[in-house]
């Protein structure tokens, strides 16, 4: 592989440039990190903000919770769902706000990994679920960054995707020669995300090769598969990603659980209203 | 095997998939053969769907080509691996 061209390099990894956390969200991840404090004050913070509050309690209403009433309290979904994954939502939502305009479908695609990585997670009895639903929702954010520093690149990245029916990470290759996994990394590390989501990121699409945490990187990645392939995806970036072996078998699932997961995975999706419009093609 | 809505069951369908409720408890286990009663009890649990063996419900074969075809396309990038393909495949029944 030849070296990232200098002036790519110089423009995608740009601090100045890089998006700032709204002074809101930080003060919240600044009260989340001291460790002591009230829930009343966190859900009064998230309260102030009204696109945050709504997507908590989308996520804590979602069916992956599997609630019989609705959540309306900020308040009782932190203290169903975690503080966990309400950190992913503000770390998500300051990027996630660019990506809606450049690469439509990303969050429903992003949120809906979130809730089938919380599914697996908890089909594979796994201990850190919040933290994996959490780089589950971020799993691509280094896509974000890409589109967002480096447009022009970004255009020639779709283009390349259509005409050569190539998948996203293989054009990137192509075109800028650095891949989205590694852009998300470096961005969780300028975020000081816990080691777990930074390795997830790192490594969702190669899950086979993540040292510390192979089996929540695989659970990513399965999801990631499963989501496109269902297809709730964005509509610039339909591809399945390459599957990676070693992950798999880092998992030892049974090939003949497939056919339940992948059945009790369509009813969950098809419970979230938000999903509807990516499988209104299915219906018939 | 077949994804079907429950008003598409009809008695002698067999389950191809164990139903569970929301909280993961078993409701009824694969293999067990559909009647009526399981209908009604289905409803009441709020279940819309169940997978059945076989094609037992007759779809729109130009509709059913169409989505298989788009499904295999999306996976053209996905590699050849055996477990990826009973992925698609099992995909491509369940929405179909």
């Amino acid at each position: 592989m030849t070296p990232v061209a200098a002036d790519i390099k110089e423009r995608l990894f740009n601090i100045r440039e890089l998006p700032t956390i709204p002074v809101l969200h930080n003060r919240i991840l600044k009260l989340m990190d001291g460790g002591n404090y009230s829930l009343d004050d966190l859900s009064n913070l998230i309260e102030r903000d009204q696109v945050l509050s709504g997507k908590v309690l989308k996520l804590v209403n979602s069916p992956f919770y599997g609630l019989y009433s609705r959540v309306a309290s900020v308040g009782k979904a932190i203290v169903l769902i975690g503080s966990n994954p309400v950190r992913g939502i503000i770390l998500s939502t300051s990027l996630f706000d660019i990506a809606d305009e450049k690469l439509p479908g990303l969050w429903d695609h992003s949120y809906c990994c979130s809730v089938v990585s919380g599914f697996l997670a908890n089909r594979f009895n796994m201990k850190d679920i919040g933290e994996i639903m959490t780089a589950a929702l971020l799993h691509d954010i280094g896509k974000v960054l890409i589109r967002k520093q480096l447009p022009e690149e970004s255009a020639e990245i779709d283009k390349t995707v259509q005409s050569r029916g190539i998948s996203v990470m293989d054009a990137e290759k192509m075109i800028i020669n650095v891949t989205h996994d590694a852009v998300g990394s470096w961005i969780a590390g300028q975020w000081n995300f816990p080691p777990i989501i930074n390795d997830i990121i790192a490594y969702h699409h190669k899950p086979g090769l993540c040292g510390t945490y192979p089996k929540e990187a695989a659970i990513v990645h399965l999801s990631d598969i499963i989501v496109k392939g269902i297809g709730v995806s964005a509509s610039m970036d339909r591809a399945v990603p390459l599957f990676d072996e070693q992950g798999w078998k880092n998992l030892a699932l049974p090939e003949d659980e497939l056919m339940d997961i992948l059945s009790e995975v369509l009813d969950i999706i098809e419970a979230e209203p938000a999903f509807s419009q990516y499988l209104s093609k299915e219906k018939r | 095997m077949q994804r079907v809505s429950i008003d598409e069951v009809r008695p002698a369908m067999v389950l191809a998939v164990t139903i569970k409720d929301n909280n993961g408890n078993i409701l009824f286990l694969k293999g067990v053969e559909l009647t009526d009663r399981h209908t009604v009890l289905l409803n009441n649990r709020d279940i819309r769907k169940v997978v059945v063996e076989g094609r037992p419900v007759k779809r729109e074969e130009n509709e059913i080509e169409k989505l298989h075809k788009e499904i295999d396309e999306r996976f053209v990038t996905a590699g050849p691996n055996s477990i990826v393909l009973k992925i698609r495949d099992i995909i491509k029944d369940l929405l179909t």
